[in-house]
C-alpha cells in the first residue's frame, strides 16, 4: 500500500505576502529533509516560482499542461539543482492566463494528481477566483499565509470563506437553490444573506433539514492551516490570533496555527539571489520559523545546519507520545 | 473506580487543552527546555509512581514559593508601615520619602510589543539553556524579573538611554525592594537598632568628610579604603532615628552594625574584585558632553556605520535576543543592546582596559551569548560561504557540531563587525562615579562592541564565579540599599538624584538616540484590543450584514 500524496496549496487572497516565497522554501525544507516534492506554480497569469528559484528561461510552462503530444507528466519535471526537488513552472503564461476556465483548471488538477511525489506543493495565486480556490480546495493540506496587516487578515478571512463556500457548492453541485446560497458569482441570482456557515446552516435547516448533517460534515472537515508571515513583534502575532477567531465565530472552521515567519532583510536578500533562504541560512531566524512550519507540516522536527556550503539536515519524527495536542 | 478514572480522564484533558493553549501561544515545543524535557516526561507518563510524585511536586513547590512569597510581602507591608509612620517625622524633602512602594509599571500594553522569540530559542547555546531552567524554577524571581523588564521595555524606546540614565527619580530609587527579605530585615533591625540625635551627628559628619555631590560614591569608596566607614557606621548608630523601634539592647546593636559592617566590606571587596573598576575616577563629564554634543565627525561616522549594519538586521537581532533572557542578570544585561547603541559610540571612546576591567562580568557573560546567538554570528560566516545548490548533501548530523562549528568562528565574525571601536580615551560613561551603581553601569554599557576592539581576546573567568549569579545581585542590591541610607543619612537636605542628573543631563546626546525603524505601538488600534475585531468585522461586513452579530 503506498502513502496518498500529500498536496500542501499556499494560498492568501492578498498578494505581495510571501505566498510564492514560503512555498519555495517550504518545498525546499521538505526536500531537504527526504521527501520527493514536487513544487509547482498555479499562479497563471503571472507566475514567478522559477525566478525564485533562479531557473532561466524554464523548458516547460503554462502551455504544456495542455501540450498533448506530453503524455508523460514527468517531461514537464524541471530540476532546481536541490536535492529531491522538481518544479512545474507556469511560465509560459500569457495575459489574459489566469482566467482560463474550469475545465483546464480541471486538466491541470489531474495534471497534479498524476505526478509522483511525496509531496506537491502548490503556489497559488492571489485573490478568490475558483480558479485559485479550486487548488486550493484539492489540496490534502491548504496553508492560508496572512501578514500582520488587517487587510491582509480581511483578505486571508475572505479567501478561506470563499474555499469553504466553493467546498459546499461543488458538494452539492445539483441543487440550484443550494448554489444560490453558497455560489455569488452570479449577484442577480445570489442569496446574498447567508455569508456566515451560521446563516447558512440555519437556511439548511429550514429549507434542506435532510442536508443538514453534510454541511455540518464539510465545514467540520475543513482545516486549513495558517502562517502569519513577515511578523515584526508579538502583536504582530495577534493578527493571527484574530483571524482563528474571525473564522471560528463566522465560519466555524477550525484553521490550524503552524507558525510565523519573521520579518527579515534575509528573506529579501535570498530573493535578490534567487536562492531560498532556508537553504541560504538555515540557521536564521525566518529559517528557524520555516523548519518549525515544515515541522508542524509533517509531523517531524527539523533542524538545519549549514557548515562549508553543506547543508545537514536533522530529522526527528514526532511519534504519539500522547503529550500532543 | 469509575468515578475515579473520568475524573482522572477530565484532568488529563484538561491539562492536555492547557498544554495545547500554551504550546499554541508560545510554541513551547519548539523550546530547547521542552525537547530537553520530552523523553522524561515520557517516561513519567509511563509510571503512574513517577506521575503521582511529579504531580505531588507540581502543586506543592508552586504552594511553597507562594507561600514564601506571600509571608515575605506582609513582612514588607510592616516594613512600609514603619516607614510611612517614620516618614512623618522627617521633612518633606527627606529622600527617604522616596522608599515608598513603586507603583507598578504598566506594562501590559508594552509586553505584547516586546519583541519576540522567547519562546522559541532553538538555537540557543548551553548556558542559555541553563540560564532558561533557571528562569523556569524561579517563579519566586517574578517581581524582580518584572522590574528589570521594565528596564528592558525601556532601554526598547529610542529615548531609553535618556530615561534610563537621566531620570533622577530612577536613579533616587530605592533598592530596597530589590533585597531578599532576610537581609532586608536584618538590614532593617540594624538601621532601626541604632541611635536617635542622628541628624545632629550627621550634619558633624557630613561636614568631616565633606561628601561631594559628584563624588559621593568615590567618597564612599575612599572612606571605606581608609577604614572610615567604620566610624560612620559608628556615627551612624548613634544617630538612627528607627532606634525607637528597636527592641534590641546595645551590646546587640553594636554587634549588629559590626556585622553590617563586615559584610558591607566583604561585599565591596568582592565587587571591587569582580568588576575591577577603573582607579580612574571620571574627570569629565564635559570632555564627554563636548564629545557627544558636539558631534565630533569621527564618532558620528563610527556610530552611523554601526547603526547601518545594525539596522540591516534591526528586526532579528533584537527580536532573537529577547528569549534569552533566562535571569534578572541576563535581562540586565541583554537590555541595552535593544536601544543603547548611542552608548556603544561612548563607550567606543574608553580605553579598552577600563573597559574589560568594567564590563568583565558582562564580557563573560555576553560573549558566548554573541558567540551562539543565530543572527550576529551567522552573518558573517554564512554571506561569506556562497550557498552551492548543487553540492547540497542530505546528510545526518549530530547537533553538538553545531555549536563547536559557531565557536570556532566567533572572534573572526565579531572583529569584523567592530572593528571601528578601536583607540579612545574618554572613560567617562564607565567612570562616571557610580561606584556602587553597578547595575547602571551594566546598563549603559553593550558589552558586543567591546569584544569587537582590536585586543587580544578577553580572557574568561571560571564559571564558578558565577555559578550564583542571585548571590552576586543580591550583594549589589544590598550595597546600593546602604549608599542609599549613607546619602539619606549624610545628606538629608540633598536630593540624591542631583549628581547624577548633573551627569546625565551632559551624558545624553540626541545624535546618539537610536532610531527606530518599527514602533511598538501601531498608530491605529492596537490588534489585541476589542476595538481591532469589532473594526475588522466592520470591514468585511457591509452595513446590512449585521445578522452574524
Amino acid at each position: 500500500m503506498t502513502n496518498p500524496i500529500n498536496i500542501i496549496a499556499v494560498g492568501g487572497g492578498k498578494g505581495g505576502i510571501g505566498k510564492s516565497v514560503v512555498c519555495t522554501n517550504l518545498a525546499a525544507g521538505m526536500a531537504l529533509s527526504g521527501q520527493k516534492v514536487i513544487l509547482m506554480d498555479t499562479d497563471f497569469g503571472a507566475s514567478n516560482l522559477h525566478a525564485l528559484l533562479g531557473i532561466s528561461n524554464p523548458e516547460h510552462g503554462f502551455q504544456d499542461f495542455f501540450n498533448t503530444d506530453i503524455i508523460d507528466p514527468r517531461a514537464l519535471l524541471l530540476d532546481t539543482g536541490i536535492s529531491n526537488l522538481k518544479f512545474v513552472s507556469g511560465a509560459g503564461d500569457n495575459p489574459g492566463s489566469a482566467n482560463i476556465d474550469s475545465d483546464k483548471i480541471g486538466t491541470i488538477i489531474s495534471f497534479i494528481r498524476k505526478l509522483e511525489a511525496d509531496t506537491i506543493l502548490l503556489d497559488l495565486g492571489p485573490g478568490t477566483n475558483y480558479n485559485v480556490i479550486d487548488f486550493f480546495n484539492m489540496s490534502t493540506q491548504g496553508v492560508v499565509l496572512t501578514t500582520p496587516e488587517m487587510t491582509s487578515v480581511m483578505k486571508t478571512f475572505s479567501f478561506i470563506r470563499s474555499a469553504l463556500f466553493r467546498r459546499i457548492s461543488l458538494a452539492f453541485q445539483a441543487y440550484p437553490e443550494i448554489q444560490k446560497m453558497v455560489d455569488h458569482s452570479d449577484p442577480t441570482s445570489a442569496d446574498i444573506e447567508s455569508y456566515t456557515t451560521g446563516l447558512l446552516r440555519s437556511k439548511f435547516k429550514e429549507q434542506f433539514p435532510n442536508h443538514t448533517e453534510s454541511l455540518e460534515a464539510l465545514i467540520s472537515n475543513f482545516n486549513p492551516g495558517l502562517v502569519v508571515n513577515r511578523v515584526r513583534n508579538r502583536k504582530d502575532l495577534m493578527a493571527g490570533d484574530n483571524l482563528l477567531k474571525l473564522v471560528k465565530r463566522f465560519l466555524e472552521v477550525d484553521v490550524t496555527y503552524l507558525g510565523y515567519i519573521i520579518e527579515s532583510d534575509r528573506v529579501r536578500d535570498s530573493i535578490d539571489e534567487m536562492i531560498p533562504f532556508l537553504i541560504k541560512d538555515p540557521q536564521s531566524k525566518p529559517s528557524e520559523n520555516l523548519q518549525q512550519i515544515i515541522g508542524a507540516l509533517t509531523n517531524t522536527d527539523l533542524q538545519f545546519v549549514k557548515r562549508d556550503g553543506r547543508i545537514f539536515v536533522s530529522k526527528q519524527v514526532r511519534l504519539s507520545s500522547g503529550w500532543e495536542a | 473506580m469509575n468515578m475515579i478514572e473520568q475524573y482522572l480522564q477530565v484532568a488529563i484533558e484538561f491539562f492536555k487543552e492547557i498544554w495545547f493553549q500554551l504550546n499554541s501561544r508560545f510554541d513551547l515545543e519548539n523550546t530547547e527546555a521542552f525537547k530537553f524535557l520530552k523523553p522524561y516526561l515520557i517516561q513519567l507518563q509511563d509510571n503512574p509512581l513517577y506521575i503521582g510524585i511529579s504531580l505531588t511536586a507540581l502543586f506543592l513547590v508552586p504552594y511553597a514559593l507562594i507561600k514564601i512569597r506571600s509571608v515575605s510581602r506582609e513582612r514588607e507591608q510592616k516594613l512600609d508601615e514603619l516607614m510611612e509612620e517614620m516618614e512623618e517625622e522627617y521633612d518633606e524633602d527627606d529622600p527617604r520619602r522616596l522608599r515608598q512602594p513603586e507603583s507598578e509599571p504598566d506594562d501590559e500594553d508594552e509586553d505584547a510589543a516586546k519583541p519576540l522569540f522567547g519562546d522559541d530559542e532553538d538555537t540557543s547555546p548551553g548556558y542559555t539553556k541553563v540560564l532558561d531552567d533557571i528562569e523556569g524554577k524561579d517563579i519566586e524571581d517574578e517581581d524582580f524579573e518584572a522590574e528589570l523588564e521594565e528596564f528592558e521595555l525601556e532601554s526598547s524606546e529610542p529615548s531609553s538611554d535618556k530615561e534610563e540614565i537621566g531620570d533622577p527619580q530612577e536613579s533616587m530609587e530605592p533598592v530596597s525592594s530589590l533585597l531578599t527579605e532576610d537581609e532586608f530585615d536584618k538590614d532593617l533591625n540594624e538601621f532601626m537598632t541604632e541611635e536617635p540625635d542622628w541628624e545632629e551627628e550627621e550634619k558633624d559628619v557630613a561636614s568631616e568628610l565633606s561628601l561631594d555631590d559628584s563624588s559621593h560614591d568615590e567618597a564612599i569608596k575612599e572612606l571605606q579604603e581608609e577604614g572610615e566607614l567604620t566610624k560612620l557606621d559608628e556615627g551612624m548608630s548613634d544617630d538612627d532615628p528607627f532606634s525607637n523601634y528597636s527592641e534590641l539592647d546595645e551590646d546587640e546593636q553594636d554587634k549588629a552594625i559590626k556585622d553590617l559592617q563586615e559584610e558591607m566590606e566583604r561585599t565591596i571587596n568582592q565587587l571591587t574584585q569582580q568588576i575591577d573598576e577603573p582607579d580612574e575616577i571620571p574627570n569629565s563629564i564635559k570632555d564627554l558632553s563636548e564629545i557627544h554634543i558636539g558631534g565630533d565627525a569621527t564618532i558620528d561616522e563610527g556610530f552611523s556605520s554601526e547603526e547601518e549594519e545594525e539596522e540591516e538586521y534591526f528586526l532579528e537581532t533584537p527580536l532573537e535576543k529577547m528569549p534569552d533572557v533566562g535571569s534578572p542578570d541576563r535581562q540586565i544585561e541583554e537590555a541595552p543592546p535593544l536601544s543603547e547603541e548611542p552608548s556603544d559610540t561612548s563607550i567606543s571612546d574608553l580605553s579598552d582596559s577600563e573597559i574589560l576591567a568594567s564590563l568583565e562580568p558582562e564580557l563573560e557573560e555576553d560573549g558566548p551569548e554573541s558567540v551562539t546567538a543565530p543572527e550576529g554570528m551567522p552573518e558573517g560566516i554564512y554571506y561569506e560561504t556562497e550557498p552551492n545548490i548543487s553540492s547540497e548533501a542530505f546528510t545526518f548530523e549530530p547537533e553538538s557540531d553545531i555549536s563547536t562549528h559557531e565557536l570556532d568562528d566567533e572572534p573572526e565574525v565579531i572583529s569584523e563587525n567592530f572593528t571601528f571601536e578601536t583607540e579612545s580615551d574618554e572613560p567617562e560613561v564607565l567612570s562616571e562615579g557610580f561606584t556602587f551603581e553597578t547595575e547602571s553601569v551594566e546598563l549603559e554599557d553593550i558589552p558586543e562592541p567591546e569584544l569587537g576592539t582590536e585586543r587580544p581576546p578577553v580572557p574568561m573567568e571560571p564559571e564558578t564565579k558565577y555559578s550564583s549569579p542571585e548571590k552576586t545581585d543580591s550583594l549589589i542590591d544590598r550595597l546600593k540599599f546602604l549608599q542609599t541610607r549613607f546619602e539619606n543619612r549624610y545628606q538629608p537636605t540633598e536630593p540624591m538624584g542631583a549628581p547624577l542628573e548633573k551627569k546625565i543631563s551632559d551624558y545624553v546626546p540626541e545624535s546618539l538616540a537610536e532610531p527606530r525603524r518599527y514602533t511598538s505601538t501601531p498608530a491605529g488600534v492596537s490588534p489585541d484590543s476589542k476595538k481591532y475585531m469589532d473594526l475588522l468585522e466592520s470591514f468585511i461586513f457591509m452595513k446590512d450584514q449585521r445578522k452574524h452579530k
